[in-house]
């Protein structure tokens, strides 16, 4: 039988090293795809989750519930993002257009652009396009909207643990989520008129 | 309710997170306020849309490399050692170095071990060390606004420069050789560590393959359920 989280977490702040990275196993897919969904840069999202797994490994000796370990872990990995944004040195290559004021809106809606006319050869293709159009539509917002939606639509937290987690009002999780909804919205919504109103 | 307030307790609304006095308030507004319902309307294919970015596979997999054995504030001591020096400690080394000079500081440097100094100039006896011989010492002698200096004290003070500097490279490369050796060492016992880590993981995942396969047979054994069967 599989130990829980709680066991593996005891084990981890008695000095087990294998049960750190059994423990890491099972939140890394998740914890890479919130920090991509963050910065939206693959390798950036990797060199951070690495980082992330570093201060956790570091840090563990202070977790003071055991139970809050995955909470601790988002929040460990949501500080490294912070960072990495303020340093301004994520590996995102912007183009001239991208530059400019609005520009990248517009690239944006060039894309959409291309979505909506352009045949897809298969599913997957399909669905890599839409990707990369969300995570473009992402990056639109501002990292406080980005965060907040982030963690409610893909990473399942209610808005009062992601309250928790980052240590504001659950109100302004909210607003965050409203503000940054309506303004994905208008983003968004040619795609979905193209794709018959309602997915 | 005021706008805020509405704004806030429509998202709760969307995420099904209100108490069921809280949504009858909503849907008292919704139903009130066209404006409201079509920003909720536009918010749920919002959220819809965004659903269908599934996750991806990283591609890799995060395992803290370290050796096991290791005490954990050793483990800090390393990691802060291979962090970048901050710029701010260029600065306060210049700082520090203008200082000496201004306050005539002697440095001396034996078997790697550093001293300094404060106070007069070195006398030539001095300089020359007892027995005439050349300390290892660079001794900066202050000269005053419209003094003269001589060719010979400006020859003997290059010397001394050349030689304290020549020291200092000498120090610093053995510094470095023992560094390096320092390094790759610890390089290779990590890449130790990773092998141990990635072979421990292929055989974690061929446990969990065989249990699979166990399973099958066992149900293939059983015999398949009825539904199967007609």
């Amino acid at each position: 039988m599989e130990p829980t989280d709680l066991a593996l977490v005891g084990r981890v702040m008695e000095g087990d090293l294998r049960a750190f990275n059994a423990l890491i196993a099972r939140w890394d897919r998740g914890l890479y795809n919130f920090v991509f969904r963050i910065v939206g840069h693959e390798e950036d999202a990797r060199d951070l989750v690495q980082e992330t797994v570093i201060r956790v490994y570091q840090g563990v000796d202070r977790l003071k519930d055991p139970r809050k370990f995955p909470s601790w872990l988002f929040r460990i990995a949501h500080n490294v993002c912070l960072d990495k944004l303020r340093s301004g040195k994520n590996r995102t290559m912007l183009s001239t257009d991208e530059l400019t004021e609005g520009g990248r809106e517009r690239l944006l809606e060039a894309r959409i652009d291309r979505f909506r006319h352009e045949a897809k050869p298969d599913e997957a293709a399909y669905r890599s396009e839409l990707s990369q159009i969300l995570r473009d539509a992402l990056q639109t917002l501002s990292e406080e909207q980005r965060t907040a939606i982030v963690m409610r639509e893909y990473n399942g937290y209610t808005t009062q643990e992601i309250a928790d987690i980052l240590g504001i009002p659950v109100g302004t999780v909210r607003s965050r989520i409203f503000h940054g909804l309506r303004n994905l919205g208008k983003t968004l919504r040619r795609l979905r008129v193209e794709e018959g109103g309602e997915w | 309710m005021n706008r805020e307030e509405m704004e806030q307790l429509l998202v709760a609304y969307l995420y099904d997170e209100l108490s069921p006095e809280e949504r009858a308030r909503v849907e008292e507004q919704l139903a009130a306020d066209r404006e409201w319902a079509e920003a909720l309307q536009e918010m749920r294919a919002t959220s819809g849309v965004l659903r269908r970015w599934e996750n991806a596979d990283p591609g890799v997999r995060f395992v803290f490399t370290l050796p096991e054995g290791e005490a954990r504030g050793v483990r800090r001591g390393r990691l802060a050692r291979l962090r970048r020096t901050p710029a701010w400690v260029a600065v306060v080394g210049v700082a520090a170095a203008l200082l000496l000079v201004v306050l005539n500081a002697r440095v001396e440097l034996e078997k790697g071990r550093m001293t300094l100094s404060f106070g007069r100039a070195p006398t030539a006896v001095e300089l020359a060390g007892p027995g005439g011989e050349e300390t290892s010492g660079f001794p900066i002698e202050p000269v005053l606004a419209g003094q003269y200096v001589d060719r010979d004290y400006f020859l003997r003070s290059q010397a001394e420069l050349i030689r304290f500097v020549a020291t200092l490279i000498r120090e610093s490369e053995d510094r470095q050789q023992a560094e390096l050796v320092n390094f790759l060492g610890s390089y290779a016992r990590e890449a130790q560590v990773q092998r141990e880590g990635d072979l421990l993981f292929v055989d974690q995942r061929l446990d969990a393959v065989e249990g699979g396969t166990q399973d099958i047979l066992r149900r293939v054994q059983a015999g398949f359920p009825s539904s199967v069967e007609r």
